[in-house]
């Protein structure tokens, strides 16, 4: 797999952003990637050193559609996040914007 | 706060440029509560409302709108301080032009503003002597008696010709050239006999008839009457008298008294109405006398005149002949018609009268400033209770009803009382007949 494919995107939210004060940087990842996979990609992407990887997969969320006399459900893409702790000293920026600090 | 430092340049006497340097702190500081103000309705997933760090705020919605708000905070309050730091009175909003920050010049506010002229005030007291008042006269006692007695007349039938005074029951159709016209039909109409009621020489035709009797009444409209297809035409009036009617008068007595005032007698009556004379010849005095103290100012004071004042007086005079047109039922551009002016015309007709009342206003303003006179809490009490009452509605109303426009009821009030000083001044000196200091 291509590193681009593994790592989907950053988590750009209040609690990925109160991580990257302890060299912690959430992102989006492909369901199926293991943390091999992605740390080796968000080596070659961001020219980090990575110390240690979490994942967790999330489930989609269930959703309800109520529109006229058709009641249908449905359920949001599951997903992986991955929480990557980079090297002290080391960070990630995005467009020359870093993303994950305040 | 920061001092701001800023410069005054004249352009004209009542006009003046500011220029008003903005620190970068100041700007800052003002951006930064902005965008406090702005991410608390910002709405991006992943973050609370209020809770949007900056950085993703601007990448979100761009820099400028911070900017402009932060704009929209500092500007008018760094106009209010250069205005009370150069001590101007402006009498309009500003023309304001922001200059942004280049070569390390910090960002500066440009603003043209119409500004209150320096009067020197020259003498203002005692500028008019009162009239001696007059004594209210028999005659005028009578004669507003007579016309008292005119409003509870009777009218009683009488057998004889009718003479001018007297009130007939006639019917017409007139006709011009033989065809009748519109609204020259009446039947059973009653009227007064007067030569002014009517066209020329209709009164006159129909004076010395008896009831019972028919004519033909020539009458010729004036050149100038309002229906112009009538205007300076002959016209004749078939009229058929029905009755005549004369004009009794009530019996001036204690009766009479009592039903018209409620007073007990005659002597009462004419104490009351003596009374009521005097004070409304009382106050035309004094209305003659502030006139007249108004025109000495205005010939001894000249300065310069706010344009943008006397523009707005103009547009409020403009606006009063609107409404006048409106009430009268004709449209504007009718009415322009009819006084053969265009609204340019009319507004330079206005010119002279606008300046003179701004001239006027400025002067009573510097006057009023001069000898300290102010509106007090309860002043602007007895105000508001007038206009209750004028409005029928609770005075607390009415004092919500104009918000920020108390300022200007306030300076009405100034206005008034300090011409009521004036007055004053004036009567006294005339009462010491020496020149007050």
């Amino acid at each position: 797999m291509d590193a681009r494919d593994v790592i989907i995107s950053p988590r750009i939210t209040e609690k990925a952003m109160a991580g990257a004060l302890t060299q912690q940087y959430s992102f989006v990842v492909h369901p199926h990637a293991t943390k091999t996979q992605i740390r080796h990609a968000i080596e070659e992407i961001f020219k980090v050193n990575v110390i240690k990887i979490n994942t967790v997969n999330v489930g989609g969320k269930k959703r309800n559609f109520a529109r006229s006399a058709k009641r249908t459900s449905g359920k949001q893409s599951d997903w992986k996040k991955a929480i990557v702790t980079l090297k002290a000293g080391q960070k990630i920026e995005l467009g020359g914007v870093n993303y994950f600090e305040q | 706060m920061h001092p701001l430092s800023s410069t005054v340049q004249k352009l004209g006497p009542t006009e003046v440029e500011l220029q008003i340097r903005l620190s970068q702190e100041e700007i800052s500081s003002a951006e930064e509560r902005a965008f406090k103000k702005l991410s608390r309705n910002a709405k991006v997933p992943g973050f609370r409302p209020g809770k949007l760090p900056r950085k993703i705020f601007e990448q979100q919605y761009g820099t400028s709108i911070i900017n402009s708000r932060a704009m929209e905070e500092v500007v008018p309050d760094a106009y209010r301080r250069a205005i009370r730091e150069h001590n101007l009175e402006p009498v309009e909003r500003p023309q304001m032009e922001l200059v942004p920050a280049e070569d390390g010049n910090p960002v500066t506010i440009k603003a043209k503003v119409s500004v209150r002229p320096t009067i020197s005030l020259g003498e203002y007291r005692g500028l008019a002597t009162p009239a001696e008042p007059q004594a209210i006269s028999d005659q005028e006692v009578e004669r507003s008696l007579r016309a008292l007695a005119h409003e509870r007349a009777t009218l009683v039938p009488v057998d004889r010709p009718a003479k001018v005074g007297d009130y007939v029951v006639v019917d017409y159709v007139g006709s011009i050239d033989g065809v009748p016209f519109d609204g020259g039909k009446a039947e059973g109409q009653t009227t007064e006999l007067s030569e002014d009621r009517f066209i020329p020489g209709f009164a006159r035709g129909i004076t010395g008839m008896s009831s019972g009797q028919s004519k033909d009444v020539h009458a010729h409209f004036p050149p100038d009457y309002s229906k112009q297809e009538l205007a300076d035409k002959k016209a004749i009036f078939a009229v058929t008298l029905h009755e005549v009617k004369e004009v009794e008068l009530p019996p001036i007595d204690d009766e009479f008294a009592k039903a018209v005032s409620g007073s007990e007698s005659v002597w009462a009556l004419k104490d009351d109405i003596r009374r009521r004379l005097a004070a409304v010849a009382r106050s035309k005095a004094r209305k003659a006398l502030g006139d007249q103290i108004m025109d000495k100012l205005l010939e001894t004071h000249e300065f310069a005149l706010p344009t943008a004042m006397v523009d707005r007086e103009i547009e409020s005079m403009l606006g009063d002949a609107r409404s006048f047109a409106g009430r009268m039922g004709v449209g504007w551009d009718d009415y322009l018609n009819s006084i053969h002016k265009t609204e340019a015309e009319l507004r330079a007709d206005f010119r002279p009268d606008a300046e003179k009342r701004v001239k006027g206003t400025l002067l009573i303003e510097a006057i009023g400033k001069a000898e300290n006179i102010h509106a007090t809490p309860a002043d602007v009490a007895a105000e508001l209770q007038s206009l209750a009452e004028q409005y029928g509605q609770p005075s607390d109303r009415i004092r919500q009803a104009l918000g920020n426009n108390v300022l200007s009821l306030m300076d009405g009030i100034v206005r008034s009382k300090t011409m009521d000083w004036l007055i004053e001044q004036s009567e006294v000196g005339a009462a010491t007949s020496a020149p007050v200091e």
